[in-house]
């Protein structure tokens, strides 16, 4: 059953033009957010090694099985071929139902560009993690230590500049995937 | 300082009429409809939050050198390095010397109103350093060479069409009149200047006393690369930015969001907490914020210390019947709308902006717009007078906080000095001390007569009389004496018979029944 914080979450990143998908359970999780990888075509696909839900899922090997060209983040050439890459698959903290963000968190294994400079950004959000306000995600992370980087992501990159009106993927990814992984 | 200006006139009055004249201009600020109603959504969704923000506002003025001491501790022992400066001369000397000594060549700022305060660009390029705006509204009113006209859509005065113009230009090439492809060209080219750049500069739009987190808000993402690509970040901070806990930012960010742009929160949101750690990839091997002070310090204490709650979401602008009608170039200023009409003058302790303050109806629509509470028109109402006034909070400067070298002694003003509203439009004296006693005696006089009921009804009918004399279809186009208030404005006649002798006429009708 999806609870209806899911629900509202769903409805607010879609209206911020992100693809939502899922609810899933972790193994099709797994294969869905692979799928949809492979699905984007043009370069190399870009994925943290420190990150412990792409870590749970196994996405790795799932990708290697999927004969998809993978560049890891421990790759001593990673930034040099991260702007070339097509894809990039990053976890996440919390995410806000009301407000439609999700937090990332970057540090050793998970570079903060992985979700920047690649054209598409493939995001997976536990569905416990998903929190109903703003207030109570900056409460949640206050509890904690913070990364040298907490990235706030609401959708594919926008921009008011040209007579108020929302034009779309002006410097971040103009593409971003939402895999929810539900227990 | 560069001083780019991009209307004609000396004046504020002189530059409005200018806009107004320009249908390009006029054009492009209509899309500011779109905001009118923006501001309202905080107060009409989350009665409470007006309040707690202002109250998380003030309290941090109430010890501004208390969180900035425990921001600046909690930040060094991050791996940061804090710099404190005075003036804007400070803090571009500051910026320079990390670019100089680390070898800079080419720096990518993302949008940020501090940095435009300082004239850093100029400062920079004038280094021989290549400076590249990276948010797209920004970017387009540098490469026009002008300033920013609002602080959240830096080109809304430029058409879609003038806009490609631009963007042409630079391209060497014709780019078609649509928007996602002028998006699209800028995000090539810009891209390239972001793998390049040695050095990012930011602004803030809160910094976290309690963590050290410097949080700076953009739609496009240009914030991010900024604060992730190149090897050494500068961060240019306002004092007040400072906010005394991260979990602060649980309101204050959709606040601000929601003011600014009606969004429900911002598409990114980077919160950078120390430069890059240990076995991290990416992010600023360098991180360095600015203290900026530029006057500010000395507002505390005095009335005018309220400007210093604002968090520059924009609202009082968009809401501002001024504002909307001339765009933000009418003000001559790296601050426009209502708050910049407050803010200039009390930055440059009196010396700037001198005539803006009296570019208002004085309605009242910003006080009601602003999220933090700041009451705006009365600040102006008091501007007005204490820029008059030698010695006043509005044109001093804090002695011990301004470096000697950049700033003049403290200059006090004579009463009018540098207003200069067309003809003699000048209510409060512009024209000398004489003029001034005159006014002064002829109101002393009007209060007397109309204190007494004969004085009224007497004063009443003469005006009447006058009206028969001057006016046509209700309304005087000019009358003598009234000083330039009539130049620009029909002043409404009196109604043909009095209410008192309407009243008597009913009274004897009804007695009658």
């Amino acid at each position: 059953m999806v609870s209806a914080t899911v629900d509202t979450f769903v409805e607010r990143m879609t209206n911020n033009r992100c693809g939502v998908h899922g609810p899933f359970a972790r193994d099709e999780a797994a294969s869905a957010a692979v799928a949809l990888a492979v699905r984007h075509p043009g370069g190399e696909i870009a994925l943290p090694v420190g990150d412990p839900l792409v870590d749970a899922l196994g996405i790795s090997a799932l990708l290697v099985d999927a004969k998809a060209t993978v560049l890891r983040s421990d790759d001593p050439t990673w930034n040099e071929r991260l702007p070339n890459a097509g894809v990039g698959i990053t976890g996440s903290v919390v995410a806000v139902a009301e407000r439609g963000t999700i937090a990332l968190s970057s540090g050793a294994g998970t570079p903060r560009a992985t979700s920047l400079l690649p054209p598409v950004h493939l995001c997976l959000v536990r569905v416990d993690a998903i929190v109903d306000t703003f207030a109570e995600a900056i409460t949640r992370l206050a509890a904690g230590a913070l990364p040298s980087a907490l990235i706030w992501v609401g959708g594919p990159s926008r921009t008011g500049d040209l007579e108020m009106k929302t034009t779309f993927g002006v410097h971040g990814p103009k593409t971003v995937e939402i895999v929810l992984v539900g227990d | 300082m560069t001083h780019r200006v991009v209307l004609p006139g000396s004046t504020m009055a002189e530059r409005s009429a200018a806009s107004i004249a320009d249908p390009e201009m006029q054009r492009a600020l209509r899309n500011l409809d779109q905001r009118l109603h923006t501001a309202r959504a905080v107060g009409e969704h989350h009665a409470d939050w007006k309040d707690r923000v202002a109250a998380i506002r003030r309290e941090t003025l109430a010890d501004l050198d208390g969180w900035l001491e425990r921001l600046q501790q909690k930040l060094e022992s991050l791996g940061v390095t804090v710099h404190r400066a005075a003036t804007p001369a400070d803090a571009r000397a500051v910026v320079l010397e990390i670019a100089q000594r680390e070898g800079v060549r080419s720096v990518v700022k993302s949008k940020s109103m501090a940095t435009e305060e300082i004239d850093l660009g100029d400062a920079l390029t004038a280094a021989g350093i290549t400076v590249v705006e990276t948010d797209l509204g920004e970017y387009i009113v540098q490469i026009a060479d002008e300033r920013p006209s609002h602080m959240i859509t830096p080109a809304i005065h430029k058409t879609l069409e003038q806009i490609t113009e631009v963007l042409s230009r630079e391209a060497g090439e014709h780019l078609p009149v649509e928007r996602e492809a002028l998006a699209a060209w800028a995000r090539d080219h810009l891209r390239r200047c972001f793998l390049e750049a040695d050095m990012g500069v930011t602004g803030a739009n809160f910094v976290a006393a309690d963590t050290g987190t410097i949080v700076v808000v953009t739609n496009e993402g240009n914030g991010r690369f900024c604060t992730s690509l190149p090897r050494i970040q500068v961060t240019v901070m306002p004092v007040e930015k400072v906010i005394p806990r991260f979990d602060d930012l649980g309101v204050l960010l959709p606040v601000l969001t929601m003011s600014a742009t009606g969004q429900a929160m911002s598409n990114y949101l980077s919160m950078v907490t120390g430069p890059r750690r240990e076995g991290e990839q990416d992010g600023p091997e360098q991180l360095h914020v600015i203290f900026l002070d530029h006057n500010r310090t000395a507002l505390l204490g005095t009335p005018y210390e309220e400007m210093l709650a604002c968090i520059r979401c924009g609202a009082c602008l968009n809401v501002c019947p001024v504002y909307r009608r001339v765009g933000g170039h009418a003000y001559d200023a790296v601050y426009s709308g209502p708050m910049g009409k407050i803010l200039t003058p009390l930055l440059s302790a009196g010396e700037e902006g001198t005539d803006l303050p009296y570019a208002s109806s004085l309605c009242g629509a910003c006080t009601e717009a602003c999220p933090v509470e700041i009451p705006l028109a009365d600040l102006l109402v008091r501007l007005r007078s204490d820029l008059r006034t030698p010695g006043s909070p509005a044109t001093a400067t804090a002695p011990d906080r301004t470096s000697a070298t950049t700033r003049a002694p403290t200059h006090t003003r004579l009463p009018g000095e540098g207003f200069a509203w067309p003809e003699a439009n000048a209510p409060l004296g512009a024209r000398g001390a004489g003029k001034r006693t005159v006014r002064r005696t002829g109101f002393r006089t009007w209060g007397r007569v109309w204190a007494s009921p004969t004085g009224y009804r007497a004063s009443s009918g003469a005006g009447r009389l006058l009206a028969r004399v001057l006016g046509r279809n209700g309304w005087a186009k000019r009358v003598p004496g009234l000083g330039g208030w009539t130049t620009s404005r029909d002043l409404p006649l009196p109604a043909a018979k009095s209410f008192r002798a309407r009243w008597a006429e009913r009274d004897a009708k009804e007695s009658g029944w």
